[in-house]
This record gives structure tokens, C-alpha cells and sequence, in this order.
């Protein structure tokens, strides 16, 4: 690049100000119009302006007016020609441009016919409208709609149809933005949807017996402006105004998506993407997105049970309170470490445990079986997706062509990939490494462990789990059942709990309070979006009992406290504060000098953070 | 002075074999583009021209050798990058064959006027872009092809300049309108939908595939040996200044000898259609001057403009593609947009908003108006919808059918409140049935057709 264009690197200054509707906008040369005005919090209306999609510019919603200003040698009396509206999605910002949007009685009236025409062939179906409430029709409408309509002609009507296993689409509705056409080129790669048919018979429509099927069609409901593409897992579930959001994170697999839980009363109702350029951008694959369900399952555990022997065919089951059950705990785990010696506790922590539980964890066992005496029960990994970005900024660049400007977004992996569905199903193996050291996290540490059940080496376990769709491999059950007494921390009856001699409900990412660390090094917080159910309570909890009745903790549990011991004594978690992660949370210091320090590997395919924030 | 007849593209059509090579070199055919290379630098030869005046023959009038002007030219000691000639043969609007016509009888002009650009340009390989809908065209076209591949026309080391080499492709379209619109060409082209691309960037920058591109029209093109052979001078003798050269006109409608009449552009509708139409019986109504996208001409009061760029700008219409469809008395004219509405409302390819609802709309109630459904204020919304399309889209679609309707409600409102008070129209007829059976209720609307 730097030796066709010489030129082109010390001509262009990093910055332009300009204005929109008099307010001073700073933003970086080559930025369009809306996206600068976004990013100073100056909204601008817009349909088809995605800011990870390529830009299509046919909505013609966001056009503002842009004041002619006199060329450089301008004769004397020189007049601005009469103005004409232009789309702000696709005009870049000049230095000392002026651009009025709201302050525009052309743009104004611009917008009004453009709303105009999106509604004269719009069914205006919005009490039976899953998309009513976050529409974005019925917002612009507010602002620049009409209170009577023009238009007496019969409506064109195009076809209702199930695109995939999570979208429907209700043509009637769609205002032909593309943008999810623009998704499944640019981001999957896929290119299930096209535009069918053409000028107002439009409509977005897939190929027949090609459905929408791939690992992220989910993200075409999120992105879709209307209600025509809508979610089937969501379709006519509740009005949008009834949901709580609570900012999370998934669960399901170590990229992390930063998520919102959208729930009403107690009931989780979907989960949607956040945007965070550090994580996930804009996206969340389907099985995220549909990960919420265990919450909700019918073998959620709900009551505290100490399992007896068997008698009479049946084991003897007795209720716990909390306290007493912790109680219990800690008098086995003492018990046994008194007849046969601190190796004689072990306990499985799980990759879905918290940053702070994962530490209190090792701050019990640091006192009762030693923190060697911890292994890791992660599920199974499934296959990588990784799903590249296409949009390439110098297609409307004519002045630097093929040069990428500088997007922070863009890419977020070195080799191009915008978004990943990593192998590793588990939010928090990252977290896990990094406090309980990478031994402990290896699968031999594992292996040594189930030996050491089977050899009758251990004669009390603590197990953690709270994995939805785990499956435990036959030699670690069995080895379980042989251990005199198992305590089992999990969310759905399975065949751990069944091995237990005491167990407690956990709690799921939804009803507890903490942070996860991706598979990058993300610290992220989980926040509370619902009641635990039942007697189930937050593994911390108990883990902060435990360590109040050896007299290391008092108080209340608080995962905030949690943290800032974790903070304070683990290196990697140095500088970190619960308060400072915020939305889309911080960076570990340094990922691979922390692992190798934790006594593991440097982290294998993960590509070095590109570039700062800007 | 009567203008005269002047044919130079249109000079041997009616002839057997016209479309042959070997017919074509009998006429000294591409003794032009030998000239060309082997008297003119590429700079040179696009100040030529410039000179020449010569303005684009496909509707917009741009002069072509400023569009070559915009190409990049790489600097002594950079590397080539690929640039293309896209031949625009995408002859859609209606009213329009001249195209069809040079294509169908006299192809080797073109190919000739390519090989002529891609020297000035530097430019390596030709696409010939060519409408869906005319086999015949096509076939002539591919014939023309192979057969200067074989006489050494096309290929390595042209006219024995080493280096010079041109390839030429010919792509059918798959039969739309929008099509002909440039960037949509490209889009086409490069196997998308054919949507129009956002501007800037512009094709000469950054077209076909990203590179640099000229997209010229046909016609255009066919014009370059002709202006070569001649030179500046003779080619500037036709015309005005401004507009200068030859025009093939498209002459249709209510005229005894409609056709295509090669001609100065300095020839007046007058003289256009009666000393070369053979004008007709009875009285005429209005003209629609270049393609049916162009502002509307009242008759007579028109019939004294003068058919070229600046003549037809003065009336507020346009030369356009020099598609000049006469109507005489007899036509009503809102059926006659309705008509045109019709297909414009079938053609907008749906992708910005307001064009793509305008122009349906707009249809619907031309429908309504002309079947004796029209009601008060119907005239003034259809201005309404005109002024929220026009200047609001990517491409000038939006102008394409909102002028027409400007235009026709500008000179013929009385015929529009005319249908809408009568509830019916009074030349066709249409609505009168409707209004009989049904009284003043609204009609059940058929949607699109």
C-alpha cells in the first residue's frame, strides 16, 4: 500500500469536525455522516445503515441537508446552488462541513415522505406485531408521520413464510432494507436471503428448499428494523413493554456474546445481543440465543435434600435449610479430612462457575484439601465457527482504494474473523485457568482425580457443576458412586445429582451475580435477572458459608467482595475493579503471560487484540 | 436550409449483408481505428474528442471524451491496472431503436468506435452489454464479434502496435429497464442485482468489478470512426455548436413513416415530423421528445423547438435518447401516463424507498383517475407524490417517472379534472360501464395490473 500511494498516509489528517444541526461532531476522516453523529449521540432516523454492514443507502430515511458552501476559488457573488437532500449513511464528513438534520425544514419534509411511502403499503398489523414497542417504523413514525393517510388504493400483499427453524418472515411488513440480505453475504457468508421480484412487489424471500439455517440466522431478527423478520422462539410470546432487560453474559461457549435477558416477572422470554467490539460484536449464534431454556426446565433442582443410604428399596431423602445444609457440608469436609488426611477431600469445579466462585473455591480448599486437590469438569467441545466480515470501507473510498480505513470493530481477530462460535462450550475455562491454575484445569489433574476415587483415595467431594446438556463420562460416574460422600452443586437433576449424598440447587447465569472471563481474557458481569428457584441458591453463597464457618469470611456473601479479593490476589486479575467492567467488561492484563505464570500453555489460536480503542 | 437526410450509421441498413464484416470492409471499414493508433497519441486522441464535442447518444448527453477524461491513468512507472469499456446496449426506454437498429444492420461501427476508445483510454477489455429481450441484436452482435476476432480486429498487437491488445465480450441482459442506468449496468454485469450503486464513487473511478470503468452507449461509440475519418470539422458542420454531429432519431407514433432518421441536430420537431414522418391527418396533441422519461411537449406550441441538447432544455424537457413518440388528438393522455406508469411502476427495482412505493402509487391512481374512479385531489397528490421521489433516490429513476407526471398534469390538467369530474375518460370511454353499474361506489382495485 505505502509504496503505490506515498502520498496517501501523511495527506490525510486522523480527524474532521464538522456539525450537524450546529453541534460540533469529531470524528475520524473517511466516517460517514450518521455514524459520527451516533457516535457523538446525535441520532439521525435510519432503516437500512447498519454499523457492521456494508452500507446500502436505499432507505433514503436518514437524508439531511448539507449547506453549500463556496468553492475554494468561488468568483464574487457566488450563489449556493439550490439545496438538495443527501443520505448521511453514505456521505463522508468533510472538515468545516455543515449538515443540519432536525433543523432542516427539506430534510424534515424528506422524511416525512419517505415515512409516508413505507406506510402506504405497510398493513399497519401492529397490535398483533411481535416487533410493536421497539419498531422502528412506529418510532420514526411518531416523529415524522402523518396522522391521516393519503393513500385509498388496495394494499400489495406478499407472503407470510418460515424461513428457518428461528425466523419467520411477514413480507406484508418489510420495508426492503436488506439488511438481512446484507448479514447473510457479509457476516455468514451464507447468502440465504435475496430480494425477490422487483420495484413495490419487493420482498426479502430465500431460495426453495434452502432454508435459513445457519449458526447465526437468529441476528437477522435483531437487525430487521420492522416486524418482518421475527423470531419464532419469541413469536406472539408477550408484548416487548413487559420485559425487564438485565445485561449478562452466555453462557454457552467461551466467546462470551455480551447479552441482554429479556424477561417478564420470573420468566425469561429471549436473550439478545449487546453490542460489545471487544466480544461479540453486534451478533449471538442461535444456540445462545435459544440457551436460556434449562433455565426454565422441569428438572431444574429446587429443594436442599441430604440423600441417605438405601433402606426398603428407596434412599432416604431429608430436607435441608440452607444454613443447615452448609453446616452439614462443612462438618463431612472436616470429618473426612480428620480420618484419612487433607487428601482425602477433593472436589470437581465446573468451566460454568464464576470468577468468584472459582475463587472462593480455592480459598476453601486452600484450607481444608489443598488447592491441588481441585479438578475441572468442562462439556465437551464442539465445532469452531468463525465467521468473517466482508464489508470493506474503500468500496465508497475512491481516494484510497483498497486501503481499509481504521475501524476499531473491524476486525476483531487478526485473521479477518468478525465473530466467533469458539470451540470450547464453556463460559469460563479462561477464569478458571487463570485462578485455579492451568493444572488444575488439564485433563490429567481429571484423570488423577477419578483414580484417586477409584482407588478409594477420597472420602469426600465436592462437586460443582450447574452444565446444562452435560453429560458425564461412565468412568467419572461411577468413580463418584464409589466416594463415601458427594455433595453435588447443580441446577438440573441428572445423573450426578442421583450420586449424591447432599445436594444443592444452584443457580443459573440468570440468577446469579458475578463475572466470566472468555476464552480472550473478557471479564464480564452477570447480573440478576430473576429469583433462583426454590431452596436453590447462588453456588457463592455457599462457598461464603463454608468459609464464614472456618472463620476466613464474614458477613454477608458479596460477589463484589468476591472479586476484589480475586483482584488482589490473583496477578492477572491485578487493577480490575467489579465496579470498572461495566457493559461490556475489561481485558485481563495480559493473557498469555498470565497463563504462563498460572503454570499453562499460551493460549492457542486466539489472536492478539488488534489495534486500541480509538 | 432544410436540414437533409444525413445517413452515416443508418447509410446502409437496407443493404444485403450489411452486417458482415467483409460488407463493412468493402465500405473501408476499420481503416478508422488504424488511423486512430497509428496517428494519435491516447491523450491526443481523447483532447480529439473533446474537441469533437461529441455528447453520449444514450440519454443523459454527457460528453464522452470528458467521461474518458476521469479515468485514472497510471503514472509513468506504475504497474496497469485492468480498465474496462462497457458498451451500453441496454436500449429499454420507451420509444428507443436506434440501437436495435445499427446493432441489427450495421454492428461494425461499434466495434470499430470500441477499439478507437479503448486506445484513447487504455483500456484492454470491451463488454458489449446488450438487452435481454433482442435475440436478433445479440446474434448480429456475437457474428460481428467473431468475425473481426478472425480478421485480427480483436486479439494481440492491434493495427501492429505491440501492446495493444482488446478483448470483447458480449453480455445479454435478463430484460430490465433499470438496467441501462450505469451503475446498475455494472451491478448486472458482475452477476448482482441489477441495483443501482451508490455515487461516488463513479464508474470511471471505480466501476465494473471495482475498476476503473467507461460505460458508454452504443451509439456513442459507433460515432468515433466516422468523426476519425472525417475529422473535427466535418463532424462539427452538423448541429449547433453545442450540440454537435449526427443524432439517429426514433420517430414513432402518429406519423405516417415512423422509423429511425439519421439526422443534424439541428432539425426541428416540425420539420422532424412532417418533411420525415410524413406527418399526419389529423391534429396533434403532444409530444414526448426524447424517450418516454422526458418532459412532455404540448402541440403546437412546441413544434417550432429545435431537437437538440439546449433546443429541448429551453422547453424544460430533454433530447434524452432522442425518442420522439407523436400523439395526435385523439390520444387521451392520462391514459396515455397511466400507460407510461404502468411501466415505470413494473421497472423500479424496488430498491429505494421512495421510487419504489412512488411509482406504484402513482400507477394506482392514474388506474383510478382514468377508470372514472378519480377523485378531487387526486391531481395534486400525484404532484405531491412526484415532489417526495424526485432528487430523494440512488439513481434518477425517481426523475424518469416523475417528470412525465409533472409534465402532463402541467399541460394537460384540465383533461385529468376532466376525467375526475365526468368519472370517466372521454376519449377511451374507460370507467363509463363501471360508473353505470356501480353509481359513485369506489371500484375494487386489481392491486398492480
Amino acid at each position: 500500500m505505502s509504496a503505490q500511494t506515498p502520498q496517501a498516509q501523511p495527506a490525510r489528517p486522523a480527524t474532521v469536525t464538522f456539525t450537524i444541526d450546529g453541534r460540533k461532531v469529531t470524528c475520524r476522516k473517511g466516517e460517514v455522516i450518521l455514524q459520527a453523529g451516533l457516535d457523538a449521540g446525535i441520532f439521525i432516523p435510519h432503516y437500512c445503515y447498519h454499523p457492521s454492514l456494508s452500507i446500502a443507502g436505499n432507505c433514503r430515511m436518514c437524508l439531511v441537508e448539507i449547506v453549500p458552501k463556496p468553492p475554494p476559488n468561488a468568483p464574487p457573488g457566488w450563489k449556493p446552488p439550490p439545496p438538495k437532500p443527501a443520505i448521511a449513511c453514505a456521505t463522508e464528513a468533510a472538515e468545516g462541513m455543515e449538515v443540519l438534520s432536525n433543523d432542516s425544514k427539506m430534510a424534515k419534509e424528506a422524511r416525512e415522505g419517505v415515512m409516508e411511502f413505507l406506510l402506504i403499503n405497510h398493513p399497519l398489523d401492529c397490535p398483533i406485531c411481535d416487533q410493536a414497542g421497539e419498531c422502528e417504523l412506529q418510532n420514526f413514525s411518531f416523529q415524522y408521520g402523518a396522522a391521516r393517510s393519503r393513500f385509498v388504493e388496495a394494499k400489495n400483499v406478499k407472503h407470510t413464510k418460515d424461513f428457518g427453524p428461528e425466523v419467520r418472515l411477514y413480507g406484508n411488513r418489510c420495508i426492503v432494507c436488506t439488511r438481512c440480505v446484507r448479514f447473510c453475504h457479509e457476516i455468514t457468508g451464507t447468502g440465504e436471503i435475496h430480494v425477490e421480484d422487483r420495484g413495490d412487489r419487493s420482498v426479502v424471500d430465500i431460495f426453495p428448499e434452502i432454508p435459513l439455517d445457519n449458526p447465526l440466522s437468529g441476528n437477522v431478527v435483531d437487525i430487521c428494523p420492522v416486524g418482518a423478520l421475527v423470531s419464532r422462539d419469541f413469536l406472539h410470546k408477550t408484548r416487548v413493554w413487559h420485559l425487564d432487560e438485565t445485561d449478562s453474559v452466555c453462557p454457552h461457549c467461551s466467546t462470551g456474546c455480551s447479552i441482554s435477558i429479556h424477561s417478564q416477572d420470573e420468566s425469561i422470554q429471549r436473550l439478545k445481543p449487546r453490542l460489545n467490539r471487544e466480544v461479540n460484536n453486534h451478533w449471538m449464534c442461535d444456540a445462545g440465543r435459544l440457551g436460556y431454556k434449562f433455565v426454565h426446565d422441569q428438572a431444574r433442582l429446587q429443594k436442599i435434600e441430604k440423600v441417605g443410604p438405601p433402606a426398603n428399596g428407596a434412599r432416604r431423602r431429608q430436607s435441608l435449610s440452607f444454613q443447615a445444609a452448609a453446616q452439614h457440608l462443612g462438618r463431612e469436609l472436616d470429618a473426612a479430612r480428620e480420618k484419612s488426611g487433607a487428601g482425602a477431600v477433593a472436589a470437581l469445579a465446573s468451566a460454568w462457575m464464576t470468577n468468584e466462585e472459582l475463587y472462593l473455591l480455592r480459598e476453601l480448599f486452600a484450607e481444608t484439601g489443598g488447592t491441588h486437590r481441585i479438578a475441572l469438569l468442562a462439556r465437551e467441545p464442539w465445532e469452531e465457527r468463525r465467521f468473517k466480515g466482508t464489508r470493506v470501507e474503500a468500496d465508497r473510498n475512491p481516494n484510497a482504494p483498497g486501503q481499509r480505513p481504521d475501524r476499531t470493530w473491524l476486525p476483531m481477530y487478526d485473521d479477518g474473523t468478525t465473530f466467533v462460535i469458539e470451540a470450547d462450550r464453556n463460559p469460563n475455562r479462561r477464569g478458571a485457568e487463570l485462578i485455579l491454575g492451568a493444572d488444575a484445569c488439564a485433563p490429567e489433574r481429571l484423570e488423577a482425580l477419578v483414580e484417586g476415587c477409584w482407588q478409594n483415595e477420597v472420602s469426600a467431594l465436592l462437586l460443582f457443576s450447574g452444565m446444562p446438556d452435560y453429560a458425564p463420562p461412565a468412568r467419572l460416574l461411577e468413580a463418584v458412586g464409589r466416594v463415601p460422600f458427594v455433595a453435588v452443586v447443580d441446577t438440573l437433576a441428572g445423573p450426578l445429582s442421583e450420586r449424591a449424598h447432599l445436594i444443592v440447587p444452584g443457580a443459573t447465569f440468570a440468577e446469579k451475580e458475578g463475572t466470566f472471563t472468555n476464552g480472550r481474557g473478557q471479564v464480564q458481569r452477570l447480573r440478576f435477572a430473576r429469583a433462583t428457584p426454590g431452596q436453590a441458591r447462588p453456588e457463592l453463597e455457599l462457598l461464603h458459608l463454608l468459609l464464614v464457618r472456618l472463620g476466613r469470611r464474614a458477613g454477608g456473601f458479596s460477589p463484589e467482595e468476591a472479586f476484589g479479593d480475586l483482584s488482589a490476589a490473583v496477578p492477572a486479575f491485578n487493577g480490575l475493579r467489579f465496579d470498572d467492567l461495566g457493559q461490556t467488561g475489561k481485558r485481563v492484563t495480559d493473557v498469555a503471560a498470565a497463563l504462563a505464570a498460572a503454570g499453562g500453555a499460551a493460549p492457542g489460536k486466539i489472536g492478539a487484540k488488534r489495534g486500541g480503542k480509538a | 436550409m432544410p436540414v437533409k437526410l444525413t445517413p452515416c450509421l443508418t447509410e446502409f441498413v437496407k443493404e444485403k449483408d450489411s452486417h458482415t464484416i467483409d460488407f463493412y470492409l468493402s465500405k473501408g471499414g476499420y481503416e478508422a481505428a488504424r488511423k486512430a493508433v497509428n496517428e494519435f497519441e491516447p491523450a491526443k486522441l481523447i483532447q480529439f474528442v473533446k474537441d469533437s464535442n461529441l455528447r453520449g447518444r444514450g440519454g443523459a448527453g454527457f460528453p464522452a471524451g470528458m467521461k474518458w477524461s476521469f479515468v485514472p491513468q497510471p503514472k509513468p512507472g506504475e504497474p496497469k491496472k485492468p480498465k474496462f469499456l462497457v458498451l451500453n446496449a441496454d436500449e429499454s426506454e420507451p420509444g428507443t431503436f436506434k440501437d436495435r437498429l445499427v446493432m441489427e444492420y450495421y454492428p461494425h461501427p461499434i466495434f470499430e468506435g470500441a477499439l478507437i476508445a479503448c486506445w484513447a483510454v487504455g483500456i484492454e477489455t470491451v463488454y458489449i452489454y446488450i438487452r435481454g429481450e433482442m435475440p436478433q441484436g445479440y446474434k448480429r452482435l456475437v457474428q460481428g464479434v467473431n468475425e473481426a476476432y478472425d480478421k485480427g480486429f480483436f486479439g494481440k498487437d492491434l493495427f501492429g502496435k505491440k501492446g495493444f491488445n482488446v478483448d470483447c465480450t458480449i453480455h445479454r441482459g435478463g430484460g430490465a429497464y433499470i438496467c441501462g442506468e450505469e451503475t446498475s449496468l455494472l451491478s448486472s454485469l458482475e452477476g448482482n442485482r441489477g441495483y443501482p450503486k451508490l455515487k461516488p464513487p463513479f464508474p470511471a473511478i471505480s466501476g465494473a468489478f471495482g475498476l476503473p470503468t467507461v460505460v458508454n452507449n452504443v451509439v456513442t461509440v459507433a460515432y468515433l470512426p466516422y468523426i476519425v475519418k472525417n475529422g473535427i470539422d466535418w463532424w462539427k458542420s452538423f448541429g449547433t455548436p453545442k450540440s454537435t454531429g449526427l443524432m439517429p432519431y426514433s420517430l414513432s407514433g402518429h406519423v405516417k413513416k415512423p422509423g429511425v432518421y439519421e439526422l443534424p441536430l439541428n432539425v426541428t420537431l416540425k420539420e422532424l415530423i412532417n418533411d420525415f414522418g410524413g406527418g399526419w391527418d389529423k391534429k396533434l396533441k403532444a409530444v414526448i421528445p426524447g424517450g418516454s422519461s422526458s418532459k412532455v411537449l404540448r402541440m403546437p406550441e412546441d413544434e417550432d423547438v429545435m431537437m437538440d441538447f439546449d433546443g429541448l432544455a429551453s422547453r424544460g424537457s430533454m433530447l434524452g435518447s432522442a425518442a420522439v413518440i407523436v400523439m395526435d388528438e385523439t390520444t387521451c393522455m392520462v391514459d396515455a401516463l397511466w400507460n407510461l406508469l404502468r411501466f415505470y411502476h413494473h421497472e423500479s427495482c424496488g430498491q429505494c424507498t421512495p421510487c419504489r412505493e412512488g411509482s406504484g402509487w402513482a400507477e394506482k391512481i392514474l388506474h383510478r383517475i382514468e377508470h372514472g374512479e378519480g377523485q378531487p385531489g387526486d391531481v395534486d397528490l400525484l404532484l405531491s407524490i412526484c415532489d417526495r421521489a424526485i432528487g430523494r433516490t440512488i439513481c434518477v429513476f425517481a426523475e424518469a417517472f416523475g417528470w412525465p407526471i409533472q409534465s402532463y398534469v402541467a399541460k394537460f390538467r384540465d383533461e385529468f379534472e376532466q376525467h375526475i369530474r365526468e368519472r370517466r375518460c372521454p376519449l377511451t370511454g374507460k370507467g363509463a360501464d363501471h360508473y353505470a353499474k356501480h353509481g359513485p361506489k369506489k371500484l375494487a382495485m386489481a392491486g398492480g395490473h
